[in-house]
C-alpha cells in the first residue's frame, strides 16, 4: 500500500477519526460513565432514530436536493399512525400497524417526489411548505400525547431488545445493509448518485430525472417512517413533539459524514459514522450536565467545525488524485 | 469502398412556428464514412443533427436508416436504430467514475430471481478494455470523470457509443471546448471507430477541426445545404470561402 492509498483512506474515513477523538475526550474527561459497554450501547441505541433520519435527509442530499420537513414528518406519522391504531381501529396488530406507518412515510415522500421532481419546483419552497403543513397537521391529529392503547410490540420495536441488545440497533444495522445494498449494487442507486453529480447528463444518457426524484423522495418518506416507530418506542408515547429539533441535527450527521451539499457524492459508511458521531456529542454533553440549552449552542460549533474540516478534506483529497492522474 | 447509405435524409424541413430552421435538406451517410457537417452558428446543423438523434421532429421530410423509412420519436429509439450522440457537454456524470460513466443509464446486472445488481467487476473490466483499445490515458476504470481531461471525457463518451454497438455516431463539436492536445486526442478516437466500421457525422463550425478525417463534407448555411463535395474534389480553402462569404453564396 502506498503512502498516497494511505492518505487516501485516512481522509475517506476521517469522520471515523473525529468520532475517535470525541470518544477518547469524553472517555478521559468521565472514564466511569463513558467508557462502559453500556454507554456505547446507550449511543448507539439512542442514535438509531435520528439515524434514520440522517439517512433519510442523505438519500436526497445525494440527488443534490435536501428535505427541510422530514423531522416534521417523522411527528406527524408517528401521531398520525398512534391515533389510527389506538383510537380508529385499535383491532389493528402491531405489523400491520407499521406496514401501515411505512405505506403512509412513501405517501408523504411522494408528495415532495411529485412537486420536486415531476412539477419541477425548488425543493426548499417545497419542504419548507410541506414541513408547516405536518407541523400544523400533527397538532390537529392530537395536541396531547398518545400514550396508551398501542399493541405492545410496536413500541417494543423502538423501546425493548434480546439479550441486553435494543431491536433498534437491529434494525438499524438491517436498514444500513439494504440501504448499502441499493446505492451500491442497483441501477437506482447508480442513478441516483448520477442524478445529483450532473442532471443534464443523466438525461442525456436515458435516465428518467423526473422519476428518480420523485423515488428518492418516497425512499427517505420510507426512512422517516421507521424513525417515527422508532422514536416512538423510545419514548413510550407518542407526542406532538416527537421530533421536533431533529432536522438540523439529520442534516448535520450527514454532512458530517461527508456527503456533499450540492449532490453526487456520499457514502453510507460515512452517514453511520455521522450518525454515531453526533450522538457521541449529544451522550457526552448530557453526562458533562450541560445544560440542554447549551448543548445546541455546542452542537452547532461542531457542526460548523466539521464541515469546515469536511472541505479541507475534500481539498486534500483532489489533490491526492489529481497527482495521481 | 462500399456505397450503401446507411442514413438518408430526404427533403426534410424544420419550422419552429414562423421560423424555417431547415429548409429541405437532403443528406447521405455511407456506412465507414466520416461525413464533416460544417456550418456557421445558426446555419441549423443542431437542428439538423437533433432530428437524427431523436431530441426533434422533422416537420416534413423523411428519414431513412439502413434503408428503412423510420420514426426517429426518442433519444432511446435512436439508439435502439444504432445511432449515439457525443455531445460537446460530453453528457458525463463527474463524481462517478469512468466505469460507471460508461454504463450510465445502461448499467450491466445479474438478475437473481426478481432481483437485478449491478455486475460492477464486468463493467469494470470492459471499461478497461475500451479505455485502452481507445489509447485513453486513464489509469483506472475507477478514476473518477472529474480528473479526466475534456479529451479523455469525449473518449469516455465515445468508449459508451463503441460497447453498445452503435452503427452511426454524431459527434456535436466535439473538439471545440479542447486544447491542441485534445483535439488530436478526439480525431484519434475518430479514427478508430472508423475502422471499426462505425459512420461518423462530425459536427463543426471550424472547418480545420475535420478537414483531416473526414471523407465528405456538407456545408450548411441559413438552414440549407450549399455545398457537398467529397475531400478528394475540395481544398480547404473552398470551403473556408463557402464559410466567410456566406452572404454572397445566399445573394448569388
Amino acid at each position: 500500500m502506498s503512502l498516497e492509498k494511505i492518505e487516501l483512506f485516512f481522509l475517506d474515513n476521517l469522520v471515523w477519526v473525529i468520532f475517535t477523538i470525541f470518544f477518547l475526550v469524553f472517555g478521559f474527561l468521565k472514564p466511569d460513565a463513558f467508557l462502559s459497554l453500556s454507554n456505547f450501547r446507550f449511543i448507539i441505541y439512542s442514535s438509531a432514530a435520528l439515524g434514520f433520519l440522517v439517512l433519510a435527509e442523505g438519500v436526497c442530499l445525494i440527488t443534490g436536493n435536501f428535505d427541510l420537513s422530514i423531522g416534521q414528518m417523522a411527528g406527524f406519522l408517528a401521531m398520525f399512525n398512534a391515533m389510527i391504531i389506538t383510537e380508529w381501529a385499535p383491532w389493528i396488530p402491531w405489523y400491520l400497524a407499521v406496514i401501515i406507518i411505512i405505506a403512509l412515510g412513501a405517501l408523504l415522500g411522494a408528495v415532495n417526489g411529485f412537486f420536486i421532481g415531476k412539477v419541477g419546483l425548488n425543493p426548499f419552497l417545497v419542504t419548507l411548505s410541506t414541513y408547516m403543513i405536518f407541523k400544523g397537521a400533527t397538532l390537529t391529529t392530537s395536541s396531547s400525547p398518545i400514550s396508551g392503547g398501542f399493541p405492545e410490540l410496536y413500541l417494543a420495536i423502538g423501546g425493548e431488545g434480546i439479550g441486553g441488545i435494543p431491536y433498534a440497533i437491529f434494525v438499524l444495522l438491517g436498514g444500513l445493509l439494504i440501504l448499502g445494498f441499493i446505492l451500491r449494487y442497483t441501477r437506482f442507486g447508480s442513478h441516483l448518485y448520477a442524478v445529483g453529480s450532473n442532471p443534464d447528463s443523466a438525461s442525456m444518457t436515458g435516465i428518467r430525472v423526473d422519476n428518480m426524484l420523485l423515488y428518492t423522495y418516497m425512499l427517505s418518506g420510507i426512512l422517516v417512517s421507521i424513525a417515527a416507530i422508532l422514536f416512538s418506542g423510545f419514548v413510550g408515547s407518542a407526542t406532538p413533539g416527537l421530533a421536533n429539533n431533529t432536522l438540523f441535527t439529520a442534516f448535520a450527521g450527514a454532512v458530517i459524514g461527508g456527503i456533499s451539499l450540492s449532490g453526487g457524492r456520499g457514502r453510507l459508511s460515512g452517514a453511520v459514522g455521522g450518525i454515531l458521531l453526533v450522538g457521541t456529542i449529544d451522550a457526552g454533553l448530557t453526562m458533562m450536565y450541560v445544560p440542554p440549552q447549551q448543548t445546541t449552542i455546542y452542537t452547532g460549533i461542531l457542526v460548523l467545525a466539521a464541515i469546515i474540516i469536511n472541505r479541507l478534506k475534500e481539498t486534500a483529497k483532489d489533490k491526492i488524485l489529481m497527482a495521481g492522474s | 469502398m462500399s456505397k450503401e447509405p446507411i442514413l438518408e435524409l430526404r427533403d426534410v424541413h424544420k419550422w419552429f412556428g414562423n421560423i424555417h430552421a431547415v429548409e429541405g435538406v437532403d443528406l447521405s451517410v455511407d456506412s465507414d464514412e466520416v461525413v464533416g457537417l460544417v456550418g456557421d452558428n445558426g446555419a441549423g446543423k443542431s437542428t439538423l443533427i437533433k432530428m437524427i438523434s431523436g431530441v426533434l421532429s422533422p416537420t416534413e421530410g423523411e428519414i431513412l436508416f439502413e434503408g428503412e423509412k423510420v420514426n426517429i420519436s426518442s433519444v432511446d429509439r435512436a439508439r435502439n436504430l444504432g445511432i449515439e450522440t457525443v455531445h460537446q457537454t460530453q453528457a458525463v456524470a463527474e463524481d462517478r467514475s469512468v466505469a460507471d460513466n460508461i454504463f450510465l443509464g445502461r448499467e450491466l446486472v445479474n438478475s437473481y430471481g426478481p432481483v437485478n445488481v449491478l455486475d460492477r467487476k464486468e463493467m469494470r473490466k470492459i471499461s478497461k478494455r475500451l479505455t485502452k483499445e481507445l489509447g485513453l490515458d486513464i489509469p483506472s476504470p475507477d478514476h473518477e470523470v472529474r480528473f479526466c481531461s475534456g479529451g479523455e471525457r469525449q473518449g469516455v463518451a465515445i468508449a459508451r457509443a463503441m460497447y453498445f454497438k452503435a452503427k452511426l455516431v454524431i459527434l456535436d463539436e466535439p473538439t471545440t471546448a479542447l486544447s491542441v492536445k485534445g483535439r488530436d486526442q478526439v480525431l484519434n478516437l475518430v479514427d478508430h471507430m472508423k475502422d471499426e466500421g462505425i459512420s461518423i457525422i462530425f459536427i463543426t463550425h471550424n472547418i480545420h477541426n475535420v478537414y483531416p478525417i473526414a471523407d465528405r463534407f456538407v456545408v450548411m448555411l441559413h438552414g440549407e445545404v450549399v455545398k457537398e463535395v467529397a475531400k478528394d474534389d475540395t481544398t480547404l480553402d473552398e470551403i473556408e470561402g463557402l464559410l466567410a462569404h456566406k452572404d454572397e453564396v445566399v445573394s448569388g
